[in-house]
């Protein structure tokens, strides 16, 4: 393809030189695109990413006190979050545009790899609810974690609830966990959504593999929200 | 229930546009108000997408949990809800619906000049006898007023109409004029975002885009400025307007500034033709000036805005006419400093010297969340100078405004573009005269030649 499989724009024929670094970066977009996503380069948070001091953020120590303590490691992400990203990635989920996920194949890998190379490492994606698969037809945790290059096994189910955007954080705290065992849950766990948000949605999934005899829980998401 | 005909009749849909509960939707299958359509279908080999007609790379694979399989699915018409190869669409076959019959929609009392009768005329001619029709009219003739009579006659003998357009912003101009003028007519407007979407209005108003969206509907489709279209998307507009019209249909196409295929087609006599050289207050277009600037590109690239356009703003005949700044990119207009802003404060000022000179100017372009609300302020008064892309070059009318556009020469303003920016200045009969400098480093052709269409046309009108 001759244009950039985002905004439709034609790409520049001259190789650009990001791609001279990066040979396998985002080559379907062009150079706009793909250089609009807001890669991490800091630490941040050591357990959670989040992008204010190099201490343990104050989100994180409030999780820590909660019934929650101690269910989730610490979670890694590739990107931060800004405009250009909330709308490429709603396109990509809630359009149900799978191509574009495509992109993040080789980055998201190379995150994984880096924090999670031990073999007995599992990925676990978040799962969809019933209703929305049938809605959208794709998870697109799941899509992510085919690119980890890890074991990928399904073990947890979704109730159907209301849109979890919607909801303030607060309520998410408190609200039930919306997450089920549907098998054998892995003693080596990686987390794999597409977004870090409040911390609450993998902290319900840890859980209930905690509570099911997973001794390490791990996140591994593409954006720190 | 009932099953109205009205909200499904003239369409391709998904099943979950077709808002039936289950029971009610296999009652009506078994009914065979739908036919079943595949999503994604092969010809000879080669995967099309059935609403949208795109093949090729806009259909790509998808590892699809809902039949766990990998198929395609279409990316092309995807903003209005994903079609994929395991999916069907869904045509309506049952009865057909019944459109009122208006004896008398037409509430607009206005006068046609001569020439916008003539026109009209032929319009309201060629909808009678479903036939063909182009009709140029330069900027500013008026175009939406001659559409008027036709639209009566049609809605007269119960038919449906449509009108497209390729742009939202020219929809969300036209809603309310059409209300005005057809108040007892179900009008609804159609655009990605518009509030209304069932698209079951007798008179629709739409982007060229929602096309896709029917199906046999149509007895009468108006498509407004044809040229809008880059070559590349002529094939899926072509396939869309098909698919919207009945098998018995007028069309009529609306042009400022015909392309070379329309003024092939003209020339050959093969699509019939009307031509209103005229603006409707009878005032010729205004002829675009050029002035040169030496080092334009070094000093745009560097930020700042060139010496020739302060000269100009400071000479303008009429200082307190609104200014419409045209540049070529997004991102020549983000980079502009500061100092190159504020070296237009005074000019601001002496157009509207109440608001303070900062908000007084603005940039406005295609991608931006509060184009709406700056086009609305810019023709309020609120706004004094407005830095734009093309975005504005055609479809919106402001009254009075001088126009200017830095880098003339650059690709992005064709000859068609460049016809239609003039076409701003100088629209209200109040103000019917304005200034439209071209700054560039060098002429191109298209400049050139949109000087010289300009000319054809006020000569054309002058032989009236
Ligand atoms: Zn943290
Ligand atoms: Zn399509
Ligand atoms: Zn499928």
């Amino acid at each position: 393809m001759n244009n950039c499989m985002y905004c439709g724009e034609p790409k520049s024929a001259r190789p650009m030189w990001s791609t001279l670094f990066w040979p396998e970066r985002l080559t379907s977009l062009c150079e706009s695109c793909a250089s609009s996503f807001p890669l991490l380069t800091n630490q941040g948070c050591p357990s959670c990413m989040k992008q204010a001091g190099s201490d343990i953020c104050s989100d994180c120590l409030q999780w820590e006190t909660s019934d929650y303590q101690a269910v989730l490691d610490k979670n890694v992400s590739l990107y931060s979050y800004n405009y250009f990203i909330r709308d490429y990635v709603a396109q990509w989920k809630y359009r149900g545009d799978y191509a574009l996920g495509k992109v993040f194949e080789q980055a998201f890998r190379q995150l994984f790899q880096r924090h999670f190379s031990n073999q007995q490492y599992f990925a676990v994606p978040i799962p969809l609810s019933d209703e929305r698969m049938q809605e959208r037809g794709f998870n697109q945790a799941a899509e992510l974690a085919d690119f980890t290059g890890a074991t990928q096994i399904e073990v947890l189910g979704r109730k159907h609830g209301e849109k979890q955007s919607k909801r303030s954080k607060r309520h998410r705290m408190r609200a039930d966990n919306p997450f089920y065992l549907l098998g054998e849950s892995p003693r080596y766990t990686v987390l794999i959504d597409d977004i870090y948000t409040t911390g609450a949605t993998l902290r319900h999934a840890a859980q209930v593999l905690k509570e099911n005899g997973a001794q390490k829980i791990a996140a591994c998401t593409l954006i720190r929200g | 229930m009932e099953i109205e005909p009205k909200h499904f009749s003239g369409k391709r849909l998904l099943r979950r546009e077709i808002p039936l509960s289950s029971p009610l939707f296999k009652q009506a299958l078994q009914q065979q108000c739908f036919k079943k359509i595949l999503g994604i279908r092969k010809e000879k080999g080669q995967a099309y997408c059935s609403r949208c007609n795109a093949s090729g790379a806009h259909l790509q694979p998808i590892a699809c949990q809902k039949c766990e399989q990998t198929h395609l699915y279409c990316r092309n018409c995807i903003q209005m809800g994903r079609v994929s190869a395991c999916e069907q669409l869904y045509e309506w076959t049952g009865p057909e619906p019944e459109w009122p019959v208006h004896a008398a929609p037409c509430a607009w009392d206005g006068e046609l000049t001569v020439h916008q009768q003539v026109a009209a005329d032929a319009i309201d001619r060629a909808i009678q006898r479903n036939e063909k029709l182009l009709a140029h009219a330069v900027c500013g003739a008026g175009k939406t007023e001659m559409l008027f009579q036709g639209i009566t006659c049609a809605l007269r003998q119960g038919k449906r109409v449509c009108l497209a357009t390729p742009r939202a912003d020219v929809v969300r101009e036209l809603l309310p004029r059409f209300h005005e003028a057809f108040p007892n007519v179900t009008i609804q407007a159609l655009y990605g975002g518009s509030p209304d979407k069932t698209g079951e209005g007798q008179l629709i108003l739409a982007t060229t885009h929602q096309l896709l969206r029917f199906y046999r509907a149509f007895d009468v489709l108006i498509i407004d400025e044809i040229d809008a279209f880059p070559y590349h998307a002529d094939s899926m507009l072509h396939f869309a307007s098909d698919k919207a019209k009945k098998t018995a249909c007028a069309s009529i196409f609306l042009t400022a500034t015909p392309r070379k295929k329309e003024k092939r087609a003209i020339k050959a006599k093969t699509l019939p033709y009307v031509f209103v050289p005229l603006r409707f207050h009878g005032n010729p277009l205004p002829v675009p000036s050029s002035k040169i600037c030496f080092g334009l590109h070094k000093k745009l690239k560097q930020g700042s805005l060139p010496k020739g356009l302060l000269t100009w703003l400071q000479k303008r005949k009429n200082p307190t006419r609104q200014v419409l700044l045209f540049l070529p990119t997004v991102a020549l207009a983000d980079s502009l400093k500061k100092d190159a802003i504020s070296a237009l404060h005074p000019f601001a000022k002496k157009i509207h010297s109440k608001n303070t000179a900062e908000t007084l100017i603005s940039t406005v372009h295609a991608a931006d969340k509060e184009r709406e609300e700056k086009v609305q302020a810019f023709r309020n008064r609120e706004i004094a100078i407005i830095l734009t892309t093309t975005i504005l070059e055609r479809g919106v009318t402001f009254p009075s405004v001088d126009v200017a556009i830095l880098d003339a020469a650059h690709d992005v303003f064709d000859e068609a573009g460049l016809v239609q920016i003039a076409g701003r200045a100088g629209r209200s009969p109040a103000d019917p005269t304005g200034e439209v400098v071209f700054f560039h480093e060098g002429r191109s052709t298209a400049m050139d030649q949109a000087v010289q269409a300009i000319q054809y046309m006020n000569r054309q009108a002058r032989k009236l």
